[in-house]
């Protein structure tokens, strides 16, 4: 009888925990339970039960447009964006999605919002001003905005597609053999296409929020830039060649988070630098030795294993004199290529083998 | 349904009633303390993330791919298949049965010109997305006629000359653009997807670079295949290598696939055949 006594106190405890934590939790977050909420305030919640479900959601933040509404998921994206823009011949070089889309397709469904008090919010999704008398928009796309989406793009195939034997009949280099950027000033010699049609070297660099670590300043042609908006993309894909500029989807992906902007390139070798040409003239794939494998963006290792500088004459005693010192001291910072954030932590494995063969 | 008790009642006599119940009683606080154990004393699998197992040892191969001495192959893939020679024969029969046709070959058929062939076989490109195409390739003497038509529906369509021959490719029909490039991509598909199936593995492929060298990194020490899968061309003869290499952990193992014999690499080189005139069809517009 006693065993008997334990358990139903014990069944009773857990119930009663159950019964009770929950309201907790419940009451911790009142804009997400709208129904308990509802029993708790009494003279309200008989008025309110009438209203309509729209009414009871979360009052939406209209100055933010988001594509990941289950309402603009549902539509097809020319319901909104024409390719090109009315405006393209002004505005750029080429046909292309270069404004915004019109009034007309978002009143359709906001037209509620769009006559909402003096200043309406939905306006400044697109206009600086919020004014009838001032039609000035963002330039397009909005600057300094993470992006809702990401980028489908099958790396290999365009690898494959540019790749030709473009160095017949050059004289081979010294040092590392083969430039990899076709010469502008050399108009008599064919040009090829090889990375340099996507990535040109950055003439600027990039200034990070907070700076580089040591207060580093890389010096121009440090870094190689990626393509942004459509310009390297249409010239193949405007038309025929699929994905074509009106099958948005077949590039863009909606992301379930925003994709943040690319303030900087990551490097765990920072001091290194693609320009000027003299000092390192190798092919991209030559120190790249990854890249030609991936054939996705998300998976893409654009990294560059140290056994592609350090095997050659050029940096091998320097990095392995490095390599002796920390040995010695632990407490030494590898700087020929690393700032101080790589360069202290532990010594890789991938270094390790390298020079205790 | 009637309840435990009831049932009890009617199929059992009164003595044993109370000696069941216990029984029941008893199988139900068994279960109820199991799960009270298994919710405390049970590894937090589903809220704490397992550490992970360290990483594992692996070892690369470094590819010198060099026809002749002189030159290595630049440009082109080559597949890393799991498992030995031996355990891919069914594969190897079936790249050894694949048809090749040449680039030269299939735009004859599909109706190229001289010209475009000539400009194709200039750059090795498998499409016309691999040169750029020059002003003196769309207009004058040295013209290729198809660069030349798709320029002018260019120039009417995007009403600038200068994207008119930017975006040539894109006024070029299916296949003179890229037809060669994809009907190999489908070819190399099929076989990728049977070498997949057999050695319950996925391929891995690298592009050699203007000397002809390519890296596989990463690898799990064991027996691979390397092979470009389809022949190459080269010169007037067209090369295909399978090697068996073995992988071991540490530092980057190289191969060199030559012409020479070796016995862990086997090439099978064949002269280009020669293109069927009578197969020639019209370009298409």
């Amino acid at each position: 009888m006693r065993i008997r006594l334990v358990i139903i106190i014990v069944f009773a405890a857990l119930l009663g925990a159950g019964y009770v934590f929950p309201r907790i939790a419940l009451n911790a977050t009142p804009t997400f339970s709208p129904q308990v909420n509802r029993k708790k305030q009494t003279g309200r919640t008989v008025r309110r039960r009438n209203q309509s479900r729209s009414q009871r959601k979360p009052a939406r933040d209209y100055s933010q447009f988001s594509h990941r509404s289950a309402k603009h998921q549902s539509l097809a994206c020319d319901a909104c964006h024409k390719a090109p823009t009315a405006n393209w011949l002004k505005a750029s070089a080429f046909p292309d999605v270069a404004d915004y889309p019109s009034h007309a397709s978002c009143i359709k469904c906001h037209r509620t919002e769009f006559f909402k008090g003096a200043r309406p919010l939905i306006c400044s999704v697109c206009h600086t001003k919020v004014s009838p008398r001032d039609e000035a928009r963002f330039d397009f796309e909005k600057p300094n905005q993470p992006s809702q989406f990401s980028t489908i793009f099958p790396h290999d195939k365009h690898q494959d597609v540019i790749a030709s034997d473009r160095f017949k009949g050059e004289p081979v280099a010294a040092a590392h053999a083969l430039r990899s950027a076709p010469r502008a000033q050399d108009k008599s010699r064919a040009q090829y296409y090889n990375c340099a049609v996507c990535h040109q070297t950055e003439a600027k660099t990039p200034n990070p929020p907070g700076g580089f670590p040591d207060n580093f300043m890389p010096p121009a042609g440090t870094f190689k830039a990626a393509p942004v908006g459509h310009a390297s993309c249409y010239n193949c894909h405007w038309k025929n060649q699929e994905p074509t500029h009106n099958d948005c989807a077949g590039c863009h992906k909606l992301s379930e988070t925003d994709v943040a902007m690319r303030l900087a390139p990551k490097r765990n070798s920072l001091k290194f630098a693609h320009e000027p040409l003299e000092a390192h003239i190798a092919e991209c794939a030559s120190c790249h030795i990854n890249i030609t494998r991936e054939s996705s963006l998300l998976n893409l290792k654009p990294d560059v294993p140290i056994t592609s500088c350090s095997t050659s004459s050029c940096h091998l005693a320097q990095t392995q004199t490095e390599f002796e010192q920390r040995k010695l001291d632990s407490s030494f910072g590898c700087v020929k290529c690393h700032t101080s954030d790589v360069g202290k932590r532990p010594v890789p494995a991938s270094h390790s083998a390298l020079f205790t063969e | 349904m009637a309840p435990v008790s009831q049932t009890l009642h009617v199929w059992l006599p009164s003595t044993r009633r109370f000696a069941a119940k216990q029984v029941i009683f008893k199988q139900v606080l068994l279960v109820f303390y199991v799960c009270l154990s298994l919710c405390l004393f049970a590894p937090p699998t589903a809220t704490a993330q397992t550490p992970s197992s360290e990483a594992q040892a692996t070892g690369g191969v470094r590819l010198r791919v060099r026809p002749t001495k002189e030159k290595g192959l630049p440009r082109k893939r080559f597949y890393l298949i799991k498992g030995s020679a031996e355990e891919n024969k069914a594969l190897i029969e079936k790249i050894n049965q694949h048809p090749f046709l040449t680039r030269e070959c299939y735009y004859r058929k599909a109706g190229a010109s001289n010209e475009f062939i000539k400009w194709l076989a200039e750059g090795d490109c498998e499409s016309v997305y691999c040169r750029l195409i020059e002003e003196k390739f769309v207009s004058g003497a040295t013209a290729v006629p198809e660069f030349r038509a798709a320029y002018e529906r260019g120039v009417k369509e995007y009403k600038k000359p200068e994207l008119g021959r930017l975006w040539l490719t894109t006024n070029l029909t299916d296949e003179i653009r890229d037809g060669f490039y994809r009907q190999r991509q489908a070819a190399l598909k099929a076989l990728i997807s049977e070498a997949e199936i057999l050695s319950k593995a996925s391929v891995m492929s690298v592009m050699t670079d203007g000397k002809g060298t390519a890296n596989f990194t990463d690898l799990l020490p064991g027996t691979y295949l390397i092979t470009n899968l389809l022949p190459a061309e080269f010169g007037n003869n067209s090369l295909l290598w399978r090697c068996e290499v073995k992988v071991k952990a540490g530092p980057f193992k190289t191969v060199t696939v030559s012409n020479a014999t070796d016995k862990n690499c086997v090439v099978v080189e064949k002269p280009l055949p020669a293109c069927d005139a009578s197969k020639q069809t019209a370009l298409k517009r």
